[in-house]
């Protein structure tokens, strides 16, 4: 029921709704539903002054001043959206799936290449097996090869036991004799 | 259905250069969506800020509804009007902005807010001054959802079928909603007077 209108009724008869008012005011109603209203109107002056109430919101609307970009967001956007380079991927997710797959087969060019997960994984791989070869290099000299000194070491558990004789030259150390 | 509003045959108006510019940048053509930004960023951006009332904010804002509008492009179906897609990208925006800020503003009551009389001049100009700021603040303290029909209807100029599209709800809850949010709206904002009712 019209909050305008709490009685329910006016001399004209029973008040409309609020909603068919606004929409009258926005001449948004079927021709025959607004001419009825209108009449209702004439013999109601509550919902006379709702619709008035209405109309002249609109008005307000229509009085509130300008606002003005004063910016061309137009150019500051194309720059920002041809350094995205998204019409490629969007040229891509147009096409037919036999051009999409023609265009993951064809050879990369460097820059895409570049660019890829797979050359990062092959760049992280080389680095680890580059650097692993330098600490090789530098270890190095630092272990100068010593054989007998290794030998030596292991024979401390060797098969032989100490004060035996060797089974066959060399078993036992350089010399090939008993410890 | 009576109610369209002359604006809102705008897109219908400039349909043929719209129709290429939105075939061009469908296809990439960052330079056509340019064009595109150029017809509509005043729009955007003028709902936007009445919406935020915040200028730099609306500002921002509007570049990344027309930056999604690009990404979603593809996707965009002739069916629908652009200019209330686009609409409909920055109402989202705005709703998700506002969600963020997680802040109800509620107007000051300084600032004189007295009624002037109706006398000419300037006199007549400062009431009217008077009247639009009344109005703003009215605005400021509906809610987003009320606040937000009231501008795409009497300030965009959407027609009812319109707003049910850029809000997704039915034409029938476009009028009851409409209905409301006036209601108010009338119950902050004297539009004869200009005077607030606080």
């Amino acid at each position: 029921m019209n909050s305008s209108c709490p009685t329910g009724s006016c001399p004209s008869g029973p008040c409309p709704a609020d909603e068919a008012l606004s929409a009258l005011a926005d001449a948004a109603l079927p021709s025959e539903a607004g001419t009825g209203l209108i009449a209702h109107c004439a013999g109601c002056p509550r919902c006379t002054r709702r619709l008035a109430e209405l109309r002249a919101l609109r008005d307000a609307f229509a009085a509130l001043p300008a606002i003005r970009l004063e910016v061309d967001l137009a150019a500051q956007l194309v720059d920002r959206l041809q350094a995205g380079a998204t019409p490629a991927a969007r040229k891509r997710r147009q096409s037919p799936w036999w051009v999409r797959w023609a265009d993951r087969l064809r050879p990369p060019t460097p820059w895409r290449f570049g660019l890829s997960p797979f050359a990062g994984s092959v760049a992280a791989v080389g680095l680890g097996l580059w650097l692993g070869g330098l600490l090789m290099e530098l270890e190095a000299p630092r272990s100068p090869p010593a054989a007998n000194t290794t030998l030596a070491a292991m024979s401390v558990f060797g098969a032989v036991p100490p004060g035996n004789l060797c089974p066959r030259a060399g078993a036992c150390g350089a010399s090939g004799s008993t410890r | 259905m009576i109610g369209e509003r002359p604006s809102s045959g705008a897109d219908a108006g400039a349909d043929t250069g719209e129709a290429r510019e939105l075939a061009r940048a469908r296809a990439g053509d960052v330079a056509a969506f340019g064009a595109l930004v150029r017809r509509h960023q005043e729009r955007v951006f003028r709902f936007l800020h009445r919406m935020l009332d915040a200028r730099e904010e609306a500002m921002e804002l509007s570049q990344d509804v027309f930056v999604k509008a690009w990404q979603a492009l593809p996707g965009w179906r002739p069916e629908a009007a652009f200019s209330t897609w686009l609409l409909q990208i920055a109402r989202n925006a705005a709703l998700d902005q506002l969600r963020r800020r997680q802040v109800v503003r509620f107007a000051p009551l300084e600032e004189g807010l007295e009624v002037a009389d109706e006398a000419p001049g300037p006199e007549a100009r400062y009431a009217s001054r008077q009247r639009q700021a009344q109005l703003e603040r009215a605005l400021r303290r509906l809610a987003a959802e009320h606040r937000e029909i009231l501008l795409l209807r009497e300030v965009e100029g959407l027609a009812y079928g319109e707003l049910a599209s850029v809000l997704g709800i039915a034409e029938g809850t476009v009028k009851s909603r409409l209905a409301r949010a006036r209601s108010a709206l009338l119950e902050h904002f004297d539009p004869h007077t200009g005077a607030s009712h606080e």
